[in-house]
């Protein structure tokens, strides 16, 4: 089905909305997740969540992409469970492993950083500057938090240069916030 | 929280367009290269279909045996260029006497562009018919769907294929991300304009979605206008 029948669906409380995003959207979501978080019980309990947000959300919005919304809820839901699986020590996953590599773009304070509207504003400025396949990379990486090898065999590169792509796009964020005079 | 997770989080909040954007866009341009070069070898193709339509004179090159340079009778060599053959229209072509019933049919007519929808931004499917073979009735081929806003892209490989008696080709194919299936055309020699296609998904990459499916339903595709 396509997507704006099942926003249609939604916007109807037809609760086959449900049936049909799992069916179309199901794998993807659990892939995003299943990046963040090691435990599949977590990540079903993610997905599931992710389509009661959806049901709650829709109406009154209408999603332009419902793929990218999924996900960025998928998102955010696998990210806050890791954050307190960590607390737990039961979390790992490409998370871990992302914000290793993004202590190349910030160094950590204790301090109060940026409000988190004007980080996402700059970023979004920043990732529209980028040439677009570096700027695809970055996302997959950083957005969908996928293994570097998986983004090598998506965009048949070698790991190597998706390793030593990344590498560069972080020192390029980090000059571009400092540019932007935000304390680093 | 610290700035690095703070980095992380807001990463998430980034404009979706981009993210759909990131879905796949890197391949695109090489889609597109694809594309182009495939629309460039479908316009001689036209070139050839038309201007064996209208009548014209084919004089063979020397340097591509294969590939024939058209000039219309009343018109000298230096004022056509090979773009114009491409965009004379063969509707413009003169009134052609109705062939023998016992003469078999000429697919080569199908050659071009169809596709459900003239926006290149999508989403739409095309089929491009490459080249067939006249004698024996060999059809050269390639589909692809573009999502919307030009993204996901979806593309085959040239598929090489035989008409059938009932004008039916059928397909297999695998697309651009390792996904596979098979496919039905439908061509309907009295009305070169459009073709339907069916395109089944049996084989489901990893990591991709399968957009090349029509869910079990015909698409009637219309030639593009440009063709």
């Amino acid at each position: 089905m396509e997507d704006t029948g099942i926003i249609d669906l939604y916007w109807a409380r037809d609760e086959r909305a449900l049936t049909e995003t799992e069916k179309k959207y199901g794998g993807y979501c659990r892939t995003i997740s299943r990046h963040i978080l090691k435990n599949e019980q977590d990540v079903e309990e993610c997905v599931s969540d992710t389509y009661v947000r959806a049901w709650n959300a829709i109406p009154p919005q209408r999603p332009f992409s419902l793929r990218a919304f999924l996900g960025k809820i998928v998102r955010n839901l696998s990210l806050n469970v890791w954050r307190a699986g960590q607390a737990q020590r039961r979390g790992g996953g490409q998370a871990a492993l992302a914000l290793e590599e993004l202590a190349d773009c910030v160094s950590d304070g204790p301090e109060e950083w940026l409000q988190a509207s004007e980080l996402t504003r700059l970023l979004d400025r920043f990732l529209r500057q980028l040439p677009q396949k570096e700027r695809c990379l970055f996302l997959r990486r950083y957005w969908y938090l996928e293994p570097v090898e998986e983004i090598a065999h998506r965009y048949h590169m070698p790991v190597g240069s998706v390793k030593s792509n990344l590498h560069r796009t972080r020192k390029k964020l980090r000059k571009y916030l400092e540019k932007e005079e935000i304390f680093l | 929280m610290k700035r690095t997770e703070q980095l992380l989080e807001a990463i998430g909040d980034v404009g979706i367009d981009l993210v759909e954007t990131a879905e796949d866009a890197v391949k695109l341009g090489k889609r597109w290269d694809g594309i182009l070069a495939a629309a460039a070898c479908v316009a001689v193709l036209l070139g050839l279909g038309t201007a064996a339509m209208s009548g014209l004179s084919v004089q063979p090159s020397p340097e591509l045996p294969e590939v024939q340079t058209f000039v219309p009778m009343d018109q000298p060599e230096d004022d056509l260029g090979p773009m114009e053959v491409q965009e004379k229209p063969v509707e413009d072509a003169p009134e052609q006497a109705e062939p023998p019933a016992d003469l078999p049919v000429d697919y080569t007519v199908f050659c071009g562009n169809y596709s459900d929808t003239e926006t290149v931004e999508g989403p739409c499917y095309t089929v491009s018919i490459l080249h067939v073979e006249a004698e024996t009735d060999q059809i050269e081929l390639q589909i692809s769907y573009v999502g919307v806003n030009a993204s996901p892209v979806y593309t085959t490989e040239s598929i090489f294929a035989s008409v059938a008696e009932d004008h039916t080709v059928e397909f297999a194919w695998e697309d651009s991300w390792g996904n596979r299936g098979t496919g039905i055309l439908l061509l309907n020699p009295d009305d070169p304009s459009a073709v339907q296609l069916l395109m089944t998904v049996t084989e489901q990459a990893e990591y991709n979605r399968a957009t090349l499916s029509t869910h079990d339903q015909y698409k009637t595709l219309n030639r593009r206008q440009a063709d």
